[in-house]
Formats: C-alpha cells, sequence, structure tokens
C-alpha cells in the first residue's frame, strides 16, 4: 500500500511551552519562534484550501495575528497545531466567502520541492508536457471557486490534508453528517464541473485511461 | 467484482491513497471493465495532482515581512485583513452592548410604559377593528373584536377576546408573556398567534403554562396547540386528574384573567417527543444520498413531503428526489425528475439546477442530440445562469463529436 501524502508536518509544542508565554509578552524573538516552527504547516493548509493567489501573504499573516491575539485563550485542550490549523481553516474560509478570489500568482511566490513527487505528477509529465501542473492546479482551483466553500474545504482537507472526518468536523465546527453531506456535495459539483471543462477532462482522460494496475 | 457503488464509495481513499491494499486491489478490478467509474476515478484523480503537487511556500523576504509586522503588531493594532476580521466582531459586541445598555435605561425610565401613541400601563382595548399596538419590545396585532389589557411594565397581555399575532423582539430583559382565561405563553423572542383557547407558533418557539405555571407544552415553530384538545387528551387519560377546559367567560368588574376552570396541579401533560423540522429531515437526507443509501433519503423525503413543506423546501425536496434515482442507479429515472423539477419550478435556483444537469446526464449517456437540445434549452431560460460557460462549453463538444 501506498504510504499517504502527509501534510507538513507541524512540530508540537506543549500547551505550556514557555515560549507561548514569551509570545504573549510581545517578545519579537519567541512570535519568530512561533512563525517558524509553524509557518510551514499554516502556508500549507492555507495553499491547499485557497490554491494559488497573490492574497497569500495575507492570508498567512492574518493566520499569525488571529492566533497572536487569541493566544491567552489557548487552554490547550487541543494541539497547538490543531488550534492554528482551526484558525488557518476559518481565515481561508472568510476569504473564499468574499467570493474576490485572484488567481494570478505573484513570482516571489516560489515553488518548494517539499515532498517526493508522486506517480500522478511523473504520469502528468509523461502525458502531455504543454500543461505544466502550476496551471492545471490554478484551473481545478478556478472550478472550485464556484463549489460553496464549507463543501470545497470539508472536501479539500480531507483528500489533501489526509483529515479524517471527525477532525473537518471539529475544525469546522460542525457536525460529521453535515461534513460528511459537504464532501459528497462538493465531490459531485466538482464532478460535474471536469466533466463540463473539456481541457480537463482530456487531460483527466490521457493521465487516467487505464486502469491503474500495478501502480504502487 | 464489486458493484459500481462500492467502488465509488472507496474512490476519494483511492486518490488520498488511504485505502487498504483490499480495497485498492477490489477498486482497480472494479476498474478494468467500467468506464462510468474509470471517468469518476479519472476525474477525482485530478485532485491528487494537486495534493501531489509541489506547494507554493512564502520566499524568505515575505516571511521576514509577516515576522516584522506580527511584532509590531504587539505594539499597535496592525491595520489591514487581520485587524479588520478581529474588528468585526468586536464592532458588533460594541454595538450590541450600547443597544442593550439603551434599552435597559429605557425600560428603567419608562420608555416603554408610555411610548408616543402606545398604551398605558393597565389600558383595556376593545378593539372594533383590526390594528396594531407596540410595547415592551413586542408588537402585537389585532383582530376586529379582540378585548386586551396590556401591563407594559411587567411586558405582559392579558387577552380575554378575540385573536392576536405577537412578534416579540429578542434579547431585551425579561419575559414577554400573554396570559388567557385559562393558560399563559411565555416567549423570549418569537412570533406567534393566540386566542383565549388556542396558539400557533410561527417563528422561535413559547412555553404555555397553566394558570399555576405549570408547563403544559412547548411549541416550536409551525406547531399549534389548543385549550380543548388539551382538556380532551386529559379527559381520555384515566389516570390522570380530568381537567376542565378553560372557561373564557368573564364576569363584569371582574379581573381580566379569569381563575380556571380548576387546573390540576398534580397535572403534568407529557409533551410529545418533538417532531424533526423539514429542514432537519433535509439535512438527514442529504446525508443519506451521501452514503449512497437511496431508499433511505427516499423515506425521509416521504417524511419532509407530510410535514407541509414551504415553497422553498418543496423545491429542495424535488432536487433531492431526483438525487436518490440517480444515487439509486436510475438515470432514466433521474432525467424525468429532474425535468419534472425544471417544468414545475422554472424560476427557482433547483429548477436552474435540474435544467443543466439533464444536460449534463444525457451528455455522459451518450443521448448527444438531446443533450444538445437539453443544453440548449437552459442557455434560452438562464441566459445569465451559474452554469452558462460549463454548458456552452459541453455544447461545443457535443458538435464536435462525431
Amino acid at each position: 500500500m501506498t504510504p499517504p501524502a502527509k501534510s507538513t508536518a507541524a512540530p508540537e509544542w506543549a500547551s505550556d511551552d514557555p515560549t507561548v508565554g514569551l509570545c504573549l509578552e510581545g517578545r519579537a524573538d519567541a512570535i519568530e519562534r512561533l512563525f517558524r516552527a509553524y509557518s510551514p504547516m499554516v502556508q500549507s493548509v492555507i495553499g491547499k484550501l485557497v490554491g494559488p493567489t497573490p492574497d497569500f501573504e495575507d492570508l498567512v499573516q492574518t493566520t499569525f495575528a488571529e492566533a497572536l491575539g487569541n493566544l491567552s485563550r489557548f487552554r490547550g485542550e487541543a494541539k497547538l497545531s490543531t488550534w492554528l490549523c482551526g484558525i488557518a481553516v476559518h481565515v481561508a474560509h472568510h476569504h473564499l466567502r468574499a467570493g474576490k478570489v485572484r488567481r494570478h500568482v505573484p513570482l516571489e511566490l516560489v515553488a518548494k520541492d517539499g515532498g517526493p513527487h508522486g506517480p500522478f505528477v511523473a504520469e502528468i509529465r509523461g502525458a502531455d508536457q504543454s500543461i505544466d501542473n502550476r496551471r492545471l492546479s490554478t484551473r481545478l482551483h478556478q472550478l472550485l471557486d464556484r463549489i460553496a466553500p464549507k463543501k470545497r474545504i470539508a472536501l479539500l482537507l480531507y483528500v489533501l490534508e489526509d483529515r479524517s472526518v471527525q477532525e473537518i468536523a471539529a475544525l469546522m465546527k460542525a457536525t460529521q453528517t453535515a461534513t460528511r453531506s459537504r464532501m459528497f456535495f462538493a465531490r459531485r459539483e466538482l464532478r460535474m464541473l471536469i466533466a463540463a471543462d473539456s481541457e480537463l477532462r482530456e487531460l483527466a482522460s490521457e493521465i487516467f485511461a487505464k486502469p491503474p494496475a500495478g501502480r504502487a | 467484482m464489486s458493484s459500481c457503488r462500492r467502488t465509488q464509495r472507496h474512490l476519494l481513499e483511492v486518490v488520498r491513497r488511504t485505502a487498504s491494499d483490499a480495497v485498492r486491489l477490489e477498486v482497480e478490478a472494479h476498474l478494468e471493465d467500467c468506464v462510468a467509474c474509470q471517468e469518476e476515478r479519472a476525474r477525482l484523480g485530478l485532485l491528487g495532482v494537486i495534493k501531489d503537487q509541489a506547494i507554493a511556500h512564502l520566499g524568505e523576504a515575505a516571511e521576514r515581512r509577516i515576522v516584522k509586522r506580527l511584532v509590531d503588531r504587539r505594539a499597535a493594532p496592525l491595520p489591514g485583513r487581520g485587524a479588520a476580521l478581529g474588528a468585526k466582531p468586536r464592532a458588533v459586541f460594541f454595538v450590541g452592548a450600547l443597544t442593550l445598555t439603551a434599552l435597559v435605561l429605557s425600560l428603567r425610565l419608562g420608555f416603554f410604559r408610555r411610548a408616543p401613541g402606545g398604551p398605558a400601563e393597565g389600558e383595556r382595548i376593545q378593539a372594533t377593528s383590526s390594528g396594531t399596538i407596540s410595547f415592551g419590545g413586542a408588537q402585537i396585532a389585532y383582530e376586529a373584536g379582540t378585548a386586551m389589557t396590556v401591563h407594559p411594565v411587567g411586558r405582559h397581555l392579558s387577552l380575554t377576546r378575540g385573536e392576536i399575532e405577537v412578534d416579540v423582539t429578542e434579547g431585551l430583559p425579561g419575559r414577554f408573556r400573554v396570559t388567557t382565561t385559562g393558560f399563559i405563553v411565555e416567549v423570549l423572542g418569537t412570533r406567534f398567534v393566540v386566542t383565549p383557547t388556542s396558539v400557533h407558533t410561527l417563528r422561535g418557539h413559547v412555553r404555555i403554562l397553566d394558570l399555576r405555571e405549570h408547563e403544559l407544552a412547548v411549541l416550536h415553530a409551525g406547531e399549534s396547540w389548543s385549550a380543548a384538545a388539551d382538556a380532551a387528551s386529559a379527559r381520555s387519560t384515566p389516570e390522570a386528574p380530568a381537567r376542565a377546559a378553560p372557561s373564557a367567560s368573564v364576569s363584569p368588574g371582574a379581573p381580566d384573567v379569569a381563575k380556571p376552570a380548576s387546573p390540576s396541579p398534580e397535572r403534568h401533560p407529557s409533551v410529545a417527543p418533538r417532531q424533526p423540522s423539514v429542514s432537519e429531515l433535509l439535512s438527514r437526507t442529504r446525508a443519506a444520498l451521501a452514503d449512497g443509501d437511496a431508499e433511505g433519503a427516499r423515506t425521509l423525503i416521504q417524511r419532509a413531503r407530510a410535514r407541509s413543506p414551504s415553497d422553498a423546501d418543496a423545491a429542495a425536496i424535488e432536487l433531492l428526489d431526483a438525487d436518490t434515482w440517480l444515487v439509486g442507479g436510475h438515470p432514466d429515472e433521474a432525467v424525468s425528475a429532474f425535468r419534472r423539477l425544471f417544468r414545475r419550478r422554472p424560476g427557482a435556483p433547483e429548477g436552474e439546477m435540474a435544467s443543466f444537469t439533464i444536460g449534463q446526464l444525457l451528455a455522459e449517456r451518450g443521448a448527444h442530440v438531446e443533450a444538445a437540445s437539453a443544453l440548449n434549452d437552459y442557455l434560452a431560460h438562464y441566459p445569465q445562469g451559474r452554469f452558462v460557460r460549463e454548458a456552452r462549453e459541453r455544447l461545443a463538444q457535443l458538435q464536435a463529436a462525431p
């Protein structure tokens, strides 16, 4: 069985970690340490939920600003990473709900080869060199923009972030039934949207023309 | 070989690569022969592309900028998105607190005792024609022939005759009460209709008490209660002490609220378990569909239909009904159901969705001519619709197809 592609692993600080207290005091070095420790995880979550956008930096900053502003309320009942992830999901939802997601990406946002490329990427490169992955991602996110933010976030947290339904329900403050329902309808709408998009449909057919026999 | 339904259920697990080897092999075996599931897998598989794609990360300069702003923010609030996001709840809280203070002061200073044009404390109203009055944060619409006495100070109204519709604003201190000759209606914030013998809740919920303040029932939106029916049910219950129906007669000079015929203090009639609302049933229907349980969804739809749904809910029910056919593996019936929905409700969002879905389904089933016709119908009916771009693209594909 292929090991699941894990999202960016976040370090775990204890709730009584002295850095948390120092952040509350406004110590610059502590704030930087918090940011450096959890920024990859937050960037990963926002990047996957919102997709390529020039507002990326703004969204990451907002997440940490909200976190620092509410750090005194963090009681350690959840892991710090889970708590921060919840804020990132809320910020992403807030942004998507506004309905003004811009899709051109500044050059400053660089792609980091953070993990091993999976078989899908290798196949894409072999299948169609003319469409590069980033363009495909942008195209897919443009379609996802047409799906209601709550449904979209539930589906993407499940597929891209490997979160369980229980975790997604907790992050989105919804019931598990509602979460399953959102995922179902997001999946159906996405299927219909891809079916109606000639470029993506052809690409999907090319990549997955044959059953993935032998794929690890 | 596994079924399409089972395969579809596991496809997301396969795409995110958390399926066990057994499930993955089962799915792959099914995909060998099933074109429809291959297509579904191909489309969902594109999500796997995003998953595997290198994640865009902020550059070092951007990260330094953020850290600097975060540190600066500790000294002074940072303008921008973060501040805006946090500022909104704070502003709402601030405005809410101000409003509440003003309302409390108004009550204390007696503004509600006699608002301009409002009733005085203890004023008796004998309506010869219908009208409205406002006091204590409630607006009361009354019918001709209504007799009542109002008590703005205690947010209380005694109804002796006729019918009133009360709309109570939420959030004010104390409870608003309507007293009749046989029972009391107590609310926090809601809208309801009261006659001396019955109550019907339009919004929120109300508590019905007997005159000794024992709870008789809790009514939610859309539910009704009648004193006569309550008394009849009391009589038909041998072990419960009989309670006479409330008397509506008021002797001259007597207080507005006559004593009840003798409501037994021991009797606390049990309230039937609350039936799920239409929206709850629809929510459960969606969940059943998400689990692939078409039969369960159909049962829930029948229950929702039996509860006299609103027009908007009825449209949602019809859309879900069509979905049950789709989930149940009956695309022809699904197309028929979507057609019916479109014919009946062309102006509703569900009608638009149905119209586009007909074209999509027909195209996927290879009925190119019918699909093109359905998509043209969609474009003609909804030139500014939500799926115009997809419909045009699909039409172009159909025309290009041999």
